[in-house]
């Protein structure tokens, strides 16, 4: 017995209406609607079970595992994946995406959008943070390729871009 | 994740609601974290038709300081706990606490409601069906406990948790508590050992010695080496019971003035007598025979079952003050309907003695096989025949085959239509059959009888194919063309008893089918209001441990009737239970205890078989039970801070809200939440002034682990002297234990550092590492010092 028929999402600035029962069941996580029905391919599924943070989204700003998230649960909530970070008009990249190329931040990049979107919700709430707030802040984004200290660098180099208005 | 509905709950009586009207199929979602991971992994025995979100409730996340105290709402998210500046003022374990579970995300996402109520953490447990499918460990009703012997370092040291009824005690009919009661035996307490017994079991020196012993079959140590010899500890107590009967079995201190009336003495009947009596009521028993006792008196042979032991055990009844009338006639001496007048219930229990007839060609020259025992019992000790022919596999087969032997008979030979395996004697019986050089021919089926003048000379047997259809039902196959003849004297028929109903007026309207009397399998009641039954005349023939069963079972309900009070008082009163122990040395293998018996040439027809065992030979086995249970510990990190500083949970129900201790809360390894209730709010007093906060957390990596150990303390000192401590210890047993011994050592005592090490020390003192996780005792005792040392130090600084 659903309350609800149907939900209303905003995912990267563009609003959609999910049909429950038909577009979503009540029992589908967010990662499952934005890959699966959605077609947002860049949040990734590792663990499924809230401990990688591959799958980590902005909900109405906040980095949250989209794997241990209800669908149903995001009626009229705003979703940023890693496709909604470039410049919808030039398709630039992200100056935080573009760090992580230049800084060779990911070997197999699976972890990559999770850590992005982490970082994104950091320095949107605190775009200078120190070194310590930095780890603190990626303690849950796991990376088996062992690049994080690249990834430090990264982060590090975008704030500083940020700082001098590149 | 397989589908499931999903409801908003708009207010905290609207989701208990849900929850009842949902009948346990409904779980609550809040930060979802915990349950979206069990419900993928079908962790949970039952899968949720409903998830009730209560993430929707509004206010219910607030984080308020009244001045006396802290409230947060079970909504309050981790992330704003650690983020509250009144929080990190007042409540600086709090902010650590919360600091310190799993990752930012989860912490985001994750409630202080949830983390209290999160799902036992386990790897075993929790392992992803998925994954080559779920591993059935204890908790989840499968037998045993993985931790115990394998990875165990997020695993307790503090012993583990019956969370549900061992392998052992589900196995057996009548549900004796096994593992308590040999854990009893164990810390050498044989007085509560006796009382655990009796909980359930009221005549173990009879079944010590003639139970098959389901138990024994299930128990998980027979994986590891052997079974543990229940009967024989079983058999031992049973004799230090009746040896101590007066202080043990004593009268009831109550008297209902309620009267019942039992019809049989056997098994069934005497239980029913002794649970009767034991609530207080006036019980009198009825047998036709000049005994008391049934079947254990006139049918087992008193090589397996002394006369004298069965004497004693309805002599400890009787002494209780339970009335036996002895050589009355129920439907000639007294009718049933009178009976039920001069008696308030009446409990008929009259067991199955009458022949079955087979059919078989000359079945009239056959003997009834409980004739021959009976006369053995009675002392009418003929030999039966020199050629003596059993037909049957059971235990009564063997009993007549074995008898017949120690009678003076050349040969005796005993002809089941069950192959070997399927025979339905019991293993150590068959051995003594064996040994007493009986004759064993599985696989035939009785033919005809073979005379010659009037007297019998032997049987003809065909080849049985198969005794049971592909449904397991009782439908012989024959093979006549395979025949074999045996030369016999006497043939004996033990293949079965029926009942005999005709005690009961033909025109009673007590309902009869079959041959049985029907009665309700929770209550043993019959048709009629009053009337209970148990015991074969009830199933037909079964063993002694299931009439106890059904005596007790009847007598909880007769209970019920007789004082009005609610029935299904058959339950034991809810004792707190301890942690289990286990000891030390519980995995070294070693062998089954073995009975001592008499040597072949000196066995006889009236004396023991079996020489039992002593004390040392009891203990040594008793040391050999796992005591199996669950070893996995509390998971939350919140949990083992607000133990030390004092909180208390608000629950609400369907019936209201409650308030408890958190220590409460958290009595056994799962939460003491009922079906429909939720958290609403956790309550902290404000901790004394100038109180030391410290929460320490070790684990493998500083994110996402859970702890190997944590610690929270509060510590109070002034002028260089501890005046309030507690400690708290948190993934080192199934809930949060604190360390009073550790207090105890601080307070009122000048804190340095052999003075933390002295708590320290007393802190794990009543640790009991498991075989792989010792070195955790090491972890919380260094965790423990640094935690003291941490406030002293702070002291200093002040």
């Amino acid at each position: 017995m659903p309350d609800k028929k149907n939900i209303n999402l905003v995912v990267n600035g563009k609003p959609y209406e999910l049909l429950i029962g038909k577009d979503v069941l009540p029992s589908d996580t967010l990662a499952q609607t934005l890959r699966d029905t959605l077609g947002y391919l860049g949040t990734k599924i590792g663990c499924d079970r809230g401990a990688c943070g591959s799958c980590t989204v902005l909900l109405n700003g906040q980095a949250v595992l989209s794997c241990t998230t209800l669908t149903v649960e995001c009626d009229g909530m705003s979703v940023t994946t890693i496709e909604g970070l470039e410049d919808p008009k030039t398709g630039q990249l992200h100056p935080l995406q573009q760090a992580f190329i230049d800084h060779t931040a990911f070997q197999c990049g699976f972890c990559t959008p999770g850590i992005i979107m982490t970082t994104k919700a950091l320095l949107d709430k605190n775009p200078n943070p120190t070194e310590d707030e930095i780890k603190k802040a990626l303690a849950g984004n796991y990376c088996r390729c062992i690049s994080h200290y690249k990834v430090l660098e990264a982060v590090k180099a975008a704030i500083q871009g940020e700082k001098h208005g590149e | 994740m397989k589908p499931f509905n999903h409801v908003d709950a708009k207010t905290v009586k609207q989701a208990v609601t849900l929850l009842k009207k949902n009948q346990g199929k409904a779980r609550l979602i809040a930060g979802g974290t915990d349950l979206l991971s069990t419900l993928k992994d079908k962790i949970l025995p039952d899968y949720p038709e409903t998830v009730i979100n209560i993430k929707t409730i509004p206010k219910l996340n607030q984080i308020t300081d009244d001045g006396s105290g802290l409230k947060m709402g079970a909504l309050a998210k981790l992330e704003e706990i650690a983020q509250s500046p009144v929080v990190k003022e007042k409540y600086k374990l709090l902010t650590e606490a919360a600091e310190a579970v799993a990752t930012p995300q989860i912490r985001r996402m994750g409630t202080i409601g949830g983390n209290l109520c999160q799902d036992v953490r386990c790897w075993y447990y929790r392992y992803p069906h998925s994954v080559g499918g779920r591993i059935l460990c204890y908790l989840k009703g499968g037998k045993g406990c993985y931790a115990l012997t394998r990875e165990n370092e997020y695993h307790s040291i503090f012993g583990g948790w019956r969370d549900t009824s061992p392998p052992c005690a589900s196995a057996c009919p009548a549900g004796v508590d096994i593992p308590s009661y040999v854990s009893n035996i164990r810390e050498g307490d044989l007085t509560q050992a006796a009382k655990t017994l009796l909980k359930r079991n009221p005549l173990p020196s009879i079944t010590g010695r003639v139970c098959p012993h389901f138990c024994e079959q299930q128990c998980n140590r027979a994986e590891f080496d052997e079974s543990v010899s229940v009967r024989d500890i079983e058999r031992f107590m049973g004799d230090y019971i009746l040896d101590k009967a007066d202080d043990i079995m004593q009268a009831p201190q109550t008297d209902t003035g309620k009267s019942v009336a039992i019809i049989g003495s056997g098994p069934a009947g005497l239980s029913a007598a002794y649970y009767l009596r034991t609530l207080g009521h006036r019980v009198t028993v009825f047998d036709k025979r000049e005994e008391p006792g049934g079947m254990l008196t006139y049918v087992i042979p008193a090589y397996r079952l002394p006369k004298d032991m069965v004497k004693r055990a309805v002599e400890a009844i009787e002494h209780m003050g339970v009335t036996f009338k002895c050589n009355v006639d129920i439907g000639k001496d007294i009718t049933l309907d009178n009976l039920k007048k001069d008696f308030d219930s009446v409990f008929i229990a009259t067991g199955a003695w009458m022949p079955v007839s087979i059919g078989l060609k000359g079945e009239e020259s056959t003997r009834f096989c409980l004739d021959f025992l009976i006369n053995i019992n009675r002392g009418i000790t003929e030999t039966p025949g020199k050629k003596v022919l059993v037909i049957g596999g059971g235990n009564a087969a063997v009993d007549v085959a074995v008898s017949a032997l120690r009678l003076g008979a050349e040969q005796a030979t005993m002809a089941c239509l069950e192959c070997q395996e399927e025979m339905p004697a019991l293993p150590w019986e068959m051995e003594l059959a064996v040994e007493q050089g009986v004759t064993v021919m599985p696989s035939w089926g009785p033919h005809r009888v073979l005379t010659a003048e009037g007297k019998v000379k032997g049987m003809e047997l065909i080849r049985c194919t198969a005794v049971f259809d592909e449904q397991g039902c009782f439908a012989p196959c024959f093979d006549d063309t395979v025949k074999e003849t045996v030369e016999a004297d006497q043939i004996l028929l033990a293949v079965g008893y029926d009942t005999d109903l005709t005690f009961i007026d033909p025109k009673s309207s007590l309902k009869r089918k079959q041959g049985l009397i029907p009665v309700d399998p929770n209550t043993q009641a019959t048709n009629l209001p009053g009337i209970f039954a148990g015991g074969s005349v009830t199933h037909g023939p079964a063993t002694v441990i299931e009439a106890i069963a059904s005596g007790r079972k009847a007598a909880a309900a007769m209970d019920g009737y007789l004082t009005g009070k609610a029935q299904a008082q058959d339950t034991d009163e809810k004792t707190e239970e301890p942690f289990l122990t286990f000891n030390s040395d519980y995995l070294t293998k070693t062998s089954r205890v073995q009975m001592p018996k008499r040597p072949v040439a000196e066995r006889s027809i009236a004396v023991e078989d079996t020489l039992g065992l002593d004390l040392n030979d009891i203990a040594a086995e008793a040391n050999r039970c796992f005591n199996c249970g669950c070893v996995s510990v509390g998971p939350s990190d919140m949990g083992v801070v607000l133990v030390a500083l004092g909180a208390q949970v608000e629950i609400a129900g369907p019936g209201g809200v409650r308030t408890v201790p958190i220590e409460d809360f958290f009595g056994s390894l799962r939460t003491t939440l009922t079906a429909n209730e939720m958290v609403t709010e956790i309550q902290v007093p404000q901790p004394p002034e100038g109180a030391r906060q410290t929460f320490l957390k070790f684990r493998l990596r500083e994110s996402v682990d859970f702890p190997i150990v944590s610690v929270a303390s509060v510590i109070t000192i002034k002028d260089g002297i501890c005046q309030d401590a507690r400690i708290v210890l948190g993934a080192v047993a199934p809930c949060p234990v604190q360390a009073t011994g550790a207090e105890k050592v601080l307070i009122g005592r000048a804190i340095d550092d052999g003075q933390a090490t002295a708590a320290a020390q007393a802190a794990l003192e009543d640790a009991i590492p498991l075989e792989k996780n010792s070195y955790k005792v090491t972890i919380a005792r260094e965790l423990v010092r640094r935690a003291i040392l941490a406030a002293e130090s702070s002291g200093e600084m002040r």
